[in-house]
């Protein structure tokens, strides 16, 4: 028997939510070029596109946020001028997990919306947002290091 | 030249017939004539909506289901029709009401469950949809329109085992060919093989010559098919950039340690101009293109 709740209208008054995404292996390039932040940003931004559970996207903004405290601990701790390689790598590692996080999602989206907004003037900004932040982090984890070092 | 509407007719029943055979654009080159003496004949006026529909001239399609409608015709089907026109339009709100005045009617009716179902997925409102559509299979499994959503929700919940059953069964009851090398198209490219997609968007054009969407379907799958693309599609296959940026990384660290640098130095020579052409190779296809080399 049908419920004759499913046919009162939900629109009418009720929030519309259509998907949106970026194409989610684009993440890659991301983090490849810009470290871990412009992932974080723009992945964010995207799981909440997608509709993605508010679980989730805690998730992956307390990984994004595990990995830049751990960039900001190793240069700390080692007082590493450049964090270049090691920010490439965490940036791709995050991509990979933002990817897989959201693949059913982005499915979903695809077939039903079929469309991807387009990334690059804001993976442009976002990675150069990357790097400022990334200079920034050497500073701060440097100092840091001399403190301790001269302590 | 004008005609009357008459089942004994011989060009009647000519745009019938390729009206059920999916073939629109024809179908809708029949009708027309009709018009020009019928026009205050609903059905009629939703035939014609319907074909437009399907070409996706989606402003003449809602004109004529609109006029239908006024003149009287208060079928399911002219609700259905405006929904999902005002869908593809993104009048998502409009489309809803449509649909609730269609179901109004008729409660049972498992095609308008589907597509208020569908509307719902798109809006956000999945658990909604879920039951909808589950609604829908429950009171008309056979339903052409029913199978064609369902298979649709199957793909968006990627369940593929299922979707190669609803397949299955659409194309027992399907009554238009061009529609079933549609799904049969759509299948293959979910598969990722677009080669026999093309053929079966190809063979579906051949029958349907007028279907410009289709056209620009084939075309995409020109460009994704192109030999332009194929160290992208070869990467792809392989597990994608990630996976081979890290299997450079762990070759590089590799040599790096047995003190190979010269295998490092051609690793890195192969590897750095292979990604920037997969990065560059949308911009080369486009200029050969332009210029028509490889036409």
């Amino acid at each position: 028997m049908l419920n004759r709740e499913l046919l009162q209208p939900s629109l009418a008054n009720g929030e519309i939510r259509v998907t949106k995404s970026y194409d989610i292996d684009r993440f890659f390039y991301l983090g490849f070029f810009g470290g871990v932040l412009p992932v974080m940003i723009l992945g964010t931004r995207n799981a909440i596109w997608l509709r993605c559970s508010k679980k989730m996207i805690a998730m992956l903004l307390g990984t994004s946020l595990l990995l830049c405290g751990l960039k900001l601990a190793y240069v700390a701790w080692t007082g590493a001028d450049s964090v270049a390689l090691l920010s490439r790598i965490m940036g791709v590692a995050l991509a990979v997990v933002y990817r897989y996080a959201q693949r059913k999602r982005y499915k979903l989206h695809s077939v039903i919306i079929g469309e991807d907004q387009p990334i690059f003037w804001w993976g442009l900004l976002a990675v150069v947002a990357g790097i400022v932040f990334d200079s920034w982090l050497v500073t701060m984890g440097k100092g840091i290091h001399d403190v301790f070092d001269q302590g | 030249m004008y005609l009357i509407r008459d089942d004994n007719n011989v060009a009647w029943q000519e745009a019938m017939h390729l009206y059920h055979m999916g073939r629109y654009e024809q179908a809708k080159e029949k009708f027309m004539p009709f018009l020009a003496t019928s026009q205050e004949d609903g059905q009629l006026l939703f035939f014609v909506a319907y074909c437009s529909f399907k070409l996706d001239q989606l402003d003449e399609a809602e004109t004529f289901a609109r006029e239908a409608l006024r003149v009287g015709y208060f079928g399911e089907e002219v609700y259905s029709l405006l929904g999902i026109i005002c869908k593809a339009k993104g009048a998502y709100a409009e489309a809803e009401e449509f649909f609730l005045a269609g179901l109004a009617k008729n409660p049972q009716d498992g095609d308008l469950l589907a597509q208020y179902g569908y509307l719902m997925l798109v809006t956000g409102y999945e658990e909604k949809a879920k039951l909808l559509m589950a609604e829908a299979m429950r009171v008309d499994p056979e339903s052409e329109v029913v199978l064609h959503y369902h298979y649709h929700f199957l793909r968006a919940y990627d369940e593929v085992e299922a979707q190669q059953e609803t397949i299955r069964k659409y194309n027992e009851i399907a009554g238009s060919d061009v529609d079933k090398l549609l799904k049969m198209g759509l299948a293959a490219l979910d598969r990722g093989n677009y080669r026999e997609a093309r053929e079966c968007y190809r063979q579906a054009y051949l029958l349907d010559p007028g279907n410009e969407p289709l056209l620009y379907a084939i075309e995409e799958i020109d460009e994704i098919i192109h030999p332009v693309f194929f160290p992208n599609r070869l990467m792809q296959k392989t597990g994608g950039p990630v996976v081979w940026w890290i299997c450079f990384i762990g070759a590089v660290f590799l040599f790096g340690k047995l003190d190979w640098e010269g295998a490092a130095g051609v690793l890195a020579m192969v590897y750095v101009p292979f990604c920037i052409y997969t990065w560059i190779s949308p911009f080369i296809y486009r200029a050969v293109r332009k210029w028509g080399r490889y036409r």
